[in-house]
């Protein structure tokens, strides 16, 4: 209970401060950036005297605050004047394609890989992995992207195997289309927090497996495997849940860049080409939803941890 | 495993944390690798000014007879221009020379910042505890609820429109790119010296102190300042490489640094639409971006490994 109410001020807060970095910080009038270039003063002053811009902050801010707990109204775009809400909606299964396959694809990695260095460790493997964990937490993705892209895609790549950029299509309209699209965009998010994953894993089962319960599973005569999945990695990986969800704000940053590089239609891109064409309400938007996702993603983690570790309570 | 000489000097005692650090840079290949090249990155961003004067060229001078004659496009690697030039000319090189300029100034200065604030913040909390603590953590959480690419966009470009922010305090390019490092930083400082004091100020030293009638500036200074150093020198290392990859990505969404002015980021942003004819573009900053932030993290895994085997990775 007092963990949902701390989400809930949290919210409140998040609400607060993106109130303030996009109302108090820039020096220009909101007023005239809305009403374009080509505005005469009446016009300019209508708008101020219509969105409550002549109002004192405090005002202002229980209007937005207001706006966006009772209908989650994200304001209006300068650029397009839609809802800024129906744009990032619409976008928004590009976006949950490209995290959730990276999501994936990084456990599907980090679990055997940080099971293998942690039965052999300061082998081969588990030295390899720590190099191109650096490697790649070290490579900017954006970067990564455009070196995938020139030696990969179809249309320009050496060694032309999947689809380039700009090649995105819903799952929807044509699954295998979809997942050539996306896997670049899945490896490059991936490969790092896979690798740092795996080292977490790893260290963790370790030390799991040192302890005196793991060796009762083994003196009851139990099988090796059984004793590592069922005994060492239950333990081994209920605290990488927790940091699982936090990292996935470093997720969402990372699909930002990589839905730029690929050119993929997804929330990201529409946050840089808000940034383009000067549209702080459509920034706004994009760093509020992410905010309150994110929030909402470390209060299910919490949950989860409670379910899965029985001595914790909220 | 330390080996049989590593006891015997760890057993004469007292080694200053400089010398541990030497003596473990000594006998690490790997970490050695690392500073040497990260010393010459340095070099070369102190005199990036006389070493293109010697062997390239102003890193803003258009060179447009060395564009492609037919199409306008730019040429590769030659012994004039070592690296290429870009789409208007300039020499490559000398821009990412110029950017390794740019990467250490801002990661170094906004970390440098970063780390005083959050020290400072980190040290009263944990030393006052109560409210102050609770202000302080508090604000914490909400900072590292926020997903941290996004909200720093948002930042970044609310500083860029116009005037700069904060009444013109805060101008876009530089200034606004270590405002948002420093913003987004102190958190990781806070916290760390915040537990560290927690834990130190029921020290029996501290007490020893306390009942020789210390006063609380005596105390912090004296015997809870120094043993936070090395901790706090630790986490240093780890976090400049994070800041000179965000430099970079801010750089290359268009909300860092602003050309003319060269930046690793914004170069392989302008590289970007023609990156699969232009390969020298793209490459040279991207190389010079990751092995930079690399040597770092090598070099930071070393000193951590050297100074704080029990610190786990953040």
């Amino acid at each position: 209970m007092r963990r949902l109410a701390w989400s809930a001020l949290l919210i409140v807060l998040v609400i607060f401060l993106t109130f303030l970095v996009f109302y108090e910080l820039p020096s220009a009038d909101p007023a005239q950036l809305r009403a374009g270039r080509l505005a005469t003063p009446a016009l300019v002053a209508e708008i101020r005297e219509k969105f409550g811009l002549d109002r004192p902050f405090y005002e202002q801010f229980w209007i937005y605050m207001k706006s966006v707990v009772t209908e989650f109204d994200l304001g209006y775009s300068y650029y397009k004047n839609v809802p800024v809400r129906e744009e990032i909606f619409a976008r928004l299964p590009a976006s949950i394609s490209v995290a959730v396959g990276a999501f994936v694809l990084w456990l599907a990695i980090a679990l055997p890989v940080g099971i293998l260095t942690a039965l052999r460790p300061r082998s081969r493997t588990d030295r390899a992995v720590t190099g191109m964990t650096l490697f790649f937490l070290s490579a900017p993705t954006y970067w990564l992207g455009l070196v995938m892209l020139f030696l990969f895609a179809r249309d320009i790549g050496r060694f032309p195997l999947v689809g380039g950029a700009g090649t995105y299509v819903p799952l929807s309209e044509n699954p295998k289309a979809w997942f050539e699209s996306l896997i670049l965009p899945w490896i490059v998010l991936a490969f790092g927090f896979a690798g740092l994953y795996a080292r977490m894993i790893g260290e963790n089962l370790r030390e799991v497996m040192a302890l005196d319960y793991v060796r009762t599973a083994r003196a009851k005569g139990l099988s090796e495997r059984r004793v590592v999945v069922r005994h060492g990695l239950r333990a081994a990986l209920t605290p990488v849940v927790t940091l699982a969800a936090l990292d996935l704000g470093f997720l969402l940053g990372g699909t930002i860049l990589v839905e730029t590089v690929f050119n993929i239609p997804g929330v990201g891109r529409y946050a840089v080409e808000a940034i383009q064409n000067a549209d702080l309400p459509a920034i706004q938007g994009t760093v509020l939803f992410g905010a309150i996702f994110i929030i909402f993603a470390v209060l299910v983690a919490d949950i989860l941890y409670a379910v899965l570790d029985p001595r914790v309570r909220y | 495993m330390p080996t049989g000489a590593e006891m015997e000097t760890a057993a004469v005692g007292g080694h200053s944390p400089l010398a541990l650090f030497w003596e473990r840079l000594r006998s690490d290949r790997i970490a050695f690798a690392a500073f040497v090249f990260l010393l010459v990155v340095v070099l070369a961003a102190v005199f990036a000014g006389p070493i293109t004067r010697l062997i390239a060229h102003p890193p803003n001078a258009q060179y447009t007879d060395h564009l492609d004659p037919a199409f306008g496009t730019p040429t590769g690697p030659s012994w004039d221009f070592l690296f290429g030039v870009d789409t208007v000319g300039s020499d490559v090189f000398a821009r990412v020379l110029y950017g390794a300029r740019v990467s250490l100034l801002v990661a170094i200065v906004g970390t440098g910042i970063a780390m005083v604030i959050g020290t400072v913040l980190g040290v009263l909390a944990g030393y006052y505890r109560g409210v102050i603590d609770t202000v302080i953590s508090r604000t914490v959480d909400v900072f590292l609820a926020f997903p941290l690419l996004l909200l720093a966009l948002g930042v970044g470009s609310a500083c860029s429109l116009g005037q700069g922010c904060v009444n013109g305090l805060i101008q876009p390019g530089m200034t606004t790119v270590i405002g948002i490092i420093v913003l987004f930083s102190w958190t990781y400082f806070a916290r760390l010296a915040r537990g560290q004091v927690l834990s130190l100020r029921e020290k029996e030293f501290v007490e020893a102190a306390r009942a020789t009638g210390a006063g609380d500036v005596t105390i912090l200074g004296r015997e809870i300042l120094p043993n936070l150093v090395t901790p706090i020198l630790v986490y240093l290392a780890l976090v400049i490489p994070q800041n000179i990859l965000l430099e970079a990505a801010l750089s290359y969404l268009g909300v860092g640094i602003n050309p003319p002015q060269a930046s690793w980021g914004q170069m392989i942003a302008e590289a970007t639409p023609l990156f699969d004819s232009a390969w020298w573009y793209f490459l040279f900053p991207g190389v010079a971006l990751v092995l930079t932030v690399l040597a770092f993290n090598l070099l930071g895994e070393a000193v951590r490994d050297a100074l704080d085997p029990h610190m786990s990775r953040i």
